[in-house]
């Protein structure tokens, strides 16, 4: 023991001096930038991919897309009807194939400058162009050249803007907008009331991109470049925890947005946003309840709930044999006990459908349940080809693939016991992480897949057309010419009743080939104070937070734990044929 | 000394290629990629999105792009100008797959401080209270009060760190509105996931040290020291504790990177911007950039806090200091 007096003090004290050390530092970081909380909060989802709205893929990226940004034509608050917004009016020439739009005069982007033709013109052809990437570009398609501009080489200078001249989306002048199209498309309208149609400020994305070579992407979305068109500007953004938007000065129609500033947060754990709502740190949240909670939530007055045009179906694989035969595939779908999954797995008004276009949107009759009938058909079909009866050849063990969550596997158990009980069918739950199950559903490498469609347009096309051949969210290797060819033409028809016609003869081939299950049709699910006015309650859900007030003109006080509570609405109401 | 920080530096820089590497294969080896969704693309726009991140090379020019210091050209081998620089050794951790608008060192940069000050927060209060704990525990052994913190340290240790932090909710938040229910704006949003970050090590800290003092009590040097005529708080605090508390750093190292990095089961109940979230989902989106960005950090901060612990266990036990010098 020849330590110095130092060194033994050292090490006397070394271990309290450290942990001072990181109690200090701890506390010296401790820099907590301070926020007044927003007019109005809501709960967003996960955080969003990108502020750009050329790629805004999801419900939480296109509801700041909608608040930032504003597009040519508007959805009114039923989701139907078309609205002017950043256009004043527009015309169509008699033969629906040529459009233009009127920009108001008085509109401004967020810097000042005017909203002109050219920005628009500029700002398709940034998401046309290749080298943006825009997921939504193929939508474009129906434009006299895009799809050549769009699937071309990346380009620059002169020979782009060569290439540039082929497209048909002109500014005709300084507020005048003019769009060709190859056929006429009666919901061409909608496809630019969507929010990743709204126009971005082309001239100071480039400068930055001149200024900033290698930093462009991470500085133009901050709120210090980026320029907006739309209700509200970019105030403060906080990656994983939330946007901070205000009204915006220089929007046209700036006197009529009602909420002052918005927050809205980035966060995906029900559990937490629930916590926060129920302490008034949050006023909306939607999403997907925990069926667990349903029950506990059905006693509550705030907790709304409305059709959404989403359908949770599954796919079945139609390379593999047997399962090639669509009368087994249709065996399968009748013996899926719906009612019960719906009833008494799920319990949110969810409804049970037989049809991928949900909520009967063609106007189809209901159909009529009795779950014993639908057996007993499926006991003909299967003794028609040849697993039944007599001699019956059996059917092979079937892999059901969902991606992990426990609602998914509530209901894959559910149907596997169905098969098994009527049908003696084996059945192999596969619990899959996300992505291993995308990629498994994108290379046919499985049986019966679960999956969901939610339409970004309240049309009935819109779930159609996934089931095409050659789509890329058809997925089962299903194809019919006849089908296409429905569907083809419904898109190109312009006579509503002759569309829906199409459409329907579509469905009903749909229906008999059976390449997905469909289960039921979404709810959606809101928690929301009562004193919140302007909220769309579309089938589409597709908000404009620019309608967005609060009832007596501000925030009612905070109130904290249960608001009042009482009887629930029970079962949702259908809705009226769109 | 400095041959030795040396040494020291040459290790690391070997290990995190090594971690790097490894990582890298594994994630392009694992199904999916970070533009899968439920929404197919059209093949044209993937490709293009491949192309913009690299990811139609083959792996291995993909992992020379990513370590750098140099940038591969779209055709040749080496970019040109201001671009001829970039990946990893050059400080260029790249652009995140999943927060297109960010690249790896911005969201490092604002999540990592998040979970530094709690993880901070959190060994402040755990750490002095689990050796106090323990030692109270092994110099009352066998008597009520040790069975006491055996029942709460083992409550501790089983516990998962959502059951802690849903109790803690309830109770300090629901039931007794002390703090809020979540966010991150004050000192008092701190204090419930401090506390369920904590509560682990806390208990964790406790047994060792509890097991180390009862260890060293039955041994000669404290036997000579109490018959030297020390009272009992002297031989327990000042001789049987103090290389008692080896295994408890020896654990703090690795223990106290696994907290400074945040946690995700914290951070999604209590909605924190950290870093812990990062950990899980940059791999559950296979958000590739971001996934070795973190691993980065966890691996230079395991490093160095193990370097850390060692330096203070030579300070603790002469004769594991000595090691080093011989």
């Amino acid at each position: 023991m020849a330590a110095s007096i130092p060194a033994r003090f050292g090490r006397r004290l070394a271990p309290s001096v450290a942990l001072l050390g990181v109690a200090t530092v701890g506390l010296l970081v401790v820099n907590l930038p301070r926020l007044e909380r927003a007019d109005f909060v809501f709960v967003n989802g996960a955080e969003v991919t990108s502020l750009d709205p050329q790629a805004a893929l999801g419900v939480p990226e296109q509801r700041i897309a909608r608040a930032l940004f504003e597009c040519l034509v508007e959805r009114a608050p039923d989701g139907l009807e078309i609205l002017p917004a950043a256009a004043q009016s527009h015309t169509q020439s008699a033969d629906k194939l040529e459009y233009r739009f009127q920009l108001r005069e008085q509109a401004r982007w967020s810097n000042g400058e005017p909203v002109l033709a050219s920005d628009f013109e500029a700002s398709f052809r940034r998401m046309l162009d290749p080298a943006t990437q825009s997921p939504f570009a193929a939508q474009l398609d129906v434009v006299v050249g895009a799809k050549a501009y769009r699937t071309g080489p990346a380009l620059a200078g002169e020979a782009a803007d060569q290439a540039w001249s082929k497209v048909e989306i002109r500014a005709s002048g300084p507020l005048e907008l003019t769009m060709r199209l190859e056929y006429p498309r009666v919901d061409f309208l909608h496809l630019l009331a969507c929010p990743q149609m709204a126009p971005v400020h082309v001239a100071s994305l480039k400068r930055l991109q001149q200024d900033e070579p290698s930093k462009w992407r991470r500085l133009w979305n901050r709120p210090e470049h980026l320029v907006t068109n739309g209700a509200f500007v970019l105030v403060e953004r906080r990656l994983n925890e939330r946007l901070r938007l205000a009204r915006s000065s220089t929007y046209w129609d700036s006197a009529n947005v009602g909420m002052a500033s918005i927050d809205a947060l980035s966060l995906d754990s029900f559990g937490t946003a629930l916590n926060l709502y129920l302490t008034g740190e949050a006023d909306w949240l939607d999403g997907n309840v925990p069926p667990l909670l349903v029950p506990t939530l059905l006693e509550r007055k705030d907790y709304q709930r409305r059709p959404y045009l989403g359908t949770y179906f599954l796919r079945v694989n139609t390379t593999r044999p047997p399962w090639n035969d669509a009368r087994l595939r249709k065996a399968l779908s009748l013996t899926i006990d719906r009612r019960s999954i719906c009833n008494n797995l799920l319990r949110a008004g969810q409804r049970p459908t037989w049809s991928l276009v949900p909520w009967n949107m063609l106007g189809e009759p209901m159909r009529e349940t009795d779950y014993g009938k639908d057996v007993v058909e499926a006991f003909g079909l299967l003794r028609e080809a040849g697993y039944r009866g007599e001699g019956a050849k059996r059917l092979p063990a079937l892999e059901i693939h969902f991606n992990s969550s426990e609602v998914h596997r509530d209901i894959a158990e559910a149907v596997a016991a169905d098969w098994k009980k009527t049908m003696q069918l084996d059945c192999v739950l596969v619990n899959q992480e996300w992505k291993v199950y995308l990629d498994s559903q994108k290379r046919l490498d499985y049986d019966i897949s679960r999956s969901s469609w939610i339409a970004d347009m309240p049309d009935a096309l819109n779930f159609l057309e996934i089931m095409v051949t050659g789509s890329e969210n058809n997925r089962t290797g299903w194809s019919d010419p006849e089908y296409d060819a429905k569907i083809e033409a419904a898109r190109r028809e312009l006579d509503l009743q002759a569309r829906k016609r199409l459409l329907t003869e579509a469905l009903d081939i749909l229906n008999a080939q059976t390449p997905v299950l469909p289960v039921y049709a979404y709810v959606t699910q809101d928690l929301m104070r009562p004193e919140l006015q302007g909220f769309s309650t579309n089938l589409i859900n597709d908000q404009n937070p620019k309608h967005w007030r609060w009832k007596s003109g501000a925030r009612p006080k905070g109130q904290r734990g249960l608001v009042g509570s009482s009887t629930a609405e029970k079962a949702t109401r259908p809705p009226k044929a769109p | 000394m400095i041959r030795a920080a040396l040494r020291h530096l040459a290790g690391l820089v070997i290990s995190v290629v090594i971690v790097l590497a490894v990582s890298f294969a594994l994630m392009h080896a694992v199904p999916g990629g970070p533009f899968d969704a439920e929404r197919g693309l059209h093949p044209e726009i993937e490709a293009n999105l491949a192309r913009a991140y690299h990811l139609d090379w083959p792996v291995w020019k993909q992992f020379l792009q990513y370590i750098g210091p140099f940038n591969l050209g779209p055709d040749g081998w080496l970019g040109t100008g201001a671009d001829r620089f970039g990946g990893v050794l050059a400080l260029d951790f790249g652009p995140s797959l999943r927060h297109r608008d960010y690249d790896v060192a911005d969201i490092l940069a604002a999540s990592l401080p998040v979970s530094f000050q709690l993880g901070a927060l959190a060994l402040a209060w755990s750490v002095p209270l689990g050796i106090l704990l323990g030692t109270l525990a092994a110099a009352r052994a066998g008597t009520w009060l040790d069975a006491l913190l055996r029942v709460l340290t083992t409550t501790g240790i089983v516990l998962p760190g959502f059951v802690i932090a849903s109790l803690s909710l309830l109770v300090f938040a629901f039931a007794w509105p002390l703090f809020p229910v979540a966010g991150w704006s004050s000192l008092r949003h701190m204090v419930l996931p401090a506390f369920a970050l904590g509560a682990p090590c806390a208990t964790y800290v406790a047994r060792l040290t509890r097991s180390g003092v009862l260890e060293n009590l039955q041994l000669d040097f404290v036997r000579t020291a109490k018959g030297k005529g020390l009272g009992r708080g002297a031989v327990i605090w000042r001789h049987a504790l103090r290389s008692a508390l080896l295994p408890v750093v020896a654990y703090l190292g690795p223990a106290s990177a696994a907290i400074l990095t945040g946690s995700l089961v914290v951070e999604k109940i209590f909605f924190l911007p950290g870093a812990g979230t990062h950990f899980v989902n940059s791999a559950l989106n296979r958000d590739y950039t971001l996934a070795l960005g973190v691993t980065l950090v966890y691996t230079v901060l395991v490093f160095c806090l193990n370097a850390l612990a060692d330096l203070l266990a030579s300070f603790l036990d002469p004769r594991v200091g000595g090691r080093q010098e011989s």
